[in-house]
């Protein structure tokens, strides 16, 4: 499953879109909220200087994950496993899912693989990208006379 | 269920907002319920729960009455950045258990780890099945 992030600098059209996204959700909470029902489910964060990729994945093992970088493209692979429990327990409820999973993310600008940073705490894995110079926002002075 | 993607064999549920409406208690921001497992042995009930984003400081387990009640709070987007693609929601989880009489609730423990909360309740001595040797007389 590839999920693209526009660069909403540059398209103007893709921010008018965002815009009305936010609009909707602001003014229905509950409803317009976007949806996937890709796991691990992903939010996109951006800074001047960074992008920032979180998921919410509690209850993985770091050590499962693989995360990629090619291009402007990341993929992160893992797993995420039951407990282990006793022989003689009997579940009541069972809510939670298990099993593996796969995402490609295309990002705006390159990414530059050597200076990708990823943590996972209180079952949040965020992967921080920074991005390159040229792509970083710029103000531009006036010159006057 | 079959998957909808086929490089993964799990599936997101969209996040359960709870409805506080019909009860008394009232939390700022949205509140989500989240997923639990329930387990029991001889011994123990277990109780698992996924709280993403829940540190120890921002959670709140609660006993009274044989009522259990979870409360917890994850934290929202770090400082300086703004959300440009959004899938899940953040805000407070809330959920409460109603105990079975024969819950010890002074032997309850509480561990939160990788943003999975497991609470073992032990069955009080008297409730735990045992075995009668019968006696050759």
């Amino acid at each position: 499953m590839r999920t693209t992030f526009p660069n909403r600098s540059n398209d103007p059209w893709a921010e008018l879109a965002r815009m009305q996204r936010e609009l909707a959700r602001l003014t229905s909470p509950w409803d317009a909220a976007p949806r996937s029902r890709v796991y691990p489910p992903a939010n996109f964060y951006q800074s001047e200087d960074h992008f920032l990729l979180r998921f919410e994945m509690p209850g993985v093992d770091p050590a499962s994950l693989d995360i990629t970088t090619r291009r402007d493209e990341l993929a992160i692979t893992g797993e995420r496993r039951p407990p282990e429990v006793e022989g003689d327990a009997s579940y009541h409820r069972r809510e939670r899912r298990f099993g593996t999973f796969r995402r490609t993310f295309t990002l705006p600008d390159a990414i530059d693989g050597e200076r990708v940073e990823a943590t996972y705490r209180d079952g949040i894995l965020d992967i921080r990208i920074p991005r390159p110079e040229e792509a970083k926002p710029r103000q531009i002075q006036v010159i006057t006379e | 269920m079959a998957p909808t993607n086929p490089d993964t064999d799990l599936e997101v549920r969209e996040k359960q907002a709870v409805d506080e409406s019909q009860g008394e208690a009232t939390w700022e921001g949205p509140m989500f319920r989240p997923d639990v497992d329930i387990y029991s042995t001889p011994e123990h009930i277990v109780l698992l729960t996924d709280l993403p984003g829940v540190k120890q400081e921002n959670l709140d387990i609660d006993l009274r009455e044989g009522v259990l009640t979870l409360v917890g709070h994850a934290e929202e987007a770090p400082e300086g950045f703004v959300p440009a693609s959004v899938e899940y929601r953040t805000g407070g989880y809330v959920r409460r258990f109603t105990l079975a009489d024969d819950v010890d609730s002074d032997g309850i423990e509480a561990v939160l780890k990788d943003g999975v909360l497991k609470l073992i309740l032990p069955r009080a001595k008297a409730a735990r099945p045992r075995k009668i040797e019968v006696q050759l007389g």
